[in-house]
């Protein structure tokens, strides 16, 4: 019974903390960024099965997780509301060719981070997009502008 | 406010439209569920934890009591209890605890209160009457599976009790 509460409440923890961290630390994380999240197993593992060894305790903290990982999912798809408050939502970082400033601070998303993905995407300048979203996976994704209004923010933007 | 709603007032890209959602399962998802499902249940129940049992044995001068683990994890420690009381008007002498095999089946022992004297054999001090004395063994489960066992109390006044232990070691 020990196990089975002790991997819901470290499920749960983990899912708030997670949460509260948010979603930009899971898109691009940088060296050190991934070794401090990779202590987190070594951190909790212990407290997991508090020093039971069996296959038995084992099991059981597998077959909770999976549980509860499924239930999780379940939840959030029948309820978009619970999705929301578990996944978060897309943020959107710029608009037409215009960096939102105010989202970028909230999800400390460097201009540099966008740049980067403007090359990946095989564009030289922000006013070849027309949204920047930071999606709730930690991934930006550009939708370019059509050809004419990138021509016109370009325009726009050459004028004195 | 829905997503669409906060697409429109930030000028986002557009949502597509919401269906009427539901969970649906495949028939074998529902029963590779169901199959996760009996461990958690079993161990809320409490039905994989250590459990132990008490036996009582008595002839006229000797109480035994015992108290062992039926039901324990493998790599987990416990202990077992013997108490024995001398139920006689007299001094009852040549106590001891006698361990088979000097170990239980299934079990390692890690610790023995008080000391052996003897290969498997524990031996105690004359028991005054009415007074009671507790012999406890430290062990630690090993092998998987059945483990029927006994251990045996013997006294210079004749009693020789041998109580049956049984043990399940989960995996």
């Amino acid at each position: 019974m020990e196990i089975v509460l002790r991997v819901a409440l470290i499920y749960l923890f983990l899912m708030v903390g997670l949460r509260v961290i948010g979603k930009r630390e899971f898109g691009q994380l940088t060296p050190f960024e991934l070794v401090t999240l990779l202590l987190i197993p070594e951190i909790v593992s212990k407290a997991l099965t508090g020093q039971d060894y069996s296959m038995t305790a084992a099991f059981i903290g597998v077959t909770t997780l999976l549980l509860l990982v499924f239930a999780t999912s379940a939840l959030a798809f029948r309820f978009p509301a619970f999705g929301r408050m578990t996944e978060g939502r897309p943020a959107l970082l710029a608009r037409d060719g215009q960096l939102i400033g105010d989202a970028m601070n909230r999800e400390r998303v460097s201009p540099e981070e966008i740049r980067l993905e403007l090359h990946k995407y095989g564009m030289e300048e922000l006013s070849q997009i027309r949204w920047a979203m930071l999606e709730v996976d930690g991934s930006i994704t550009l939708v370019p502008a059509r050809r004419e209004e990138a021509t016109i923010q370009r325009n726009r933007k050459e004028l004195p | 406010m829905d997503d669409a709603e906060r697409a429109k007032q930030e000028d986002g890209p557009p949502t597509v439209p919401d269906i009427d959602r539901r969970v649906h399962l495949y028939p074998l998802q529902v029963v590779g569920l169901t199959v996760l499902a009996v461990l958690p249940l079993l161990a809320l129940l409490g039905l994989l934890d250590q459990k132990l049992a008490v036996e009582v044995r008595a002839t006229p001068t000797l109480e035994v009591q015992v108290e062992h683990p039926t039901r324990i994890r493998t790599t987990r420690e416990t202990s077992m209890r013997v108490e024995m009381r001398n139920r006689s008007g007299e001094p009852l002498e040549g106590v001891y605890v006698r361990l088979p095999d000097d170990r239980l089946r299934g079990f390692a022992v890690t610790r023995l209160v008080p000391g052996v004297s003897a290969v498997g054999r524990i031996d105690l001090p004359p028991l005054e009457p009415g007074e009671a004395r507790v012999v406890r063994i430290g062990l630690k489960a090993e092998r998987i599976g059945w483990h029927p066992d006994s251990i045996r109390i013997v006294s210079a006044a004749g009693d020789d009790l041998s109580i049956p232990l049984r043990s399940f070691i989960l995996p």
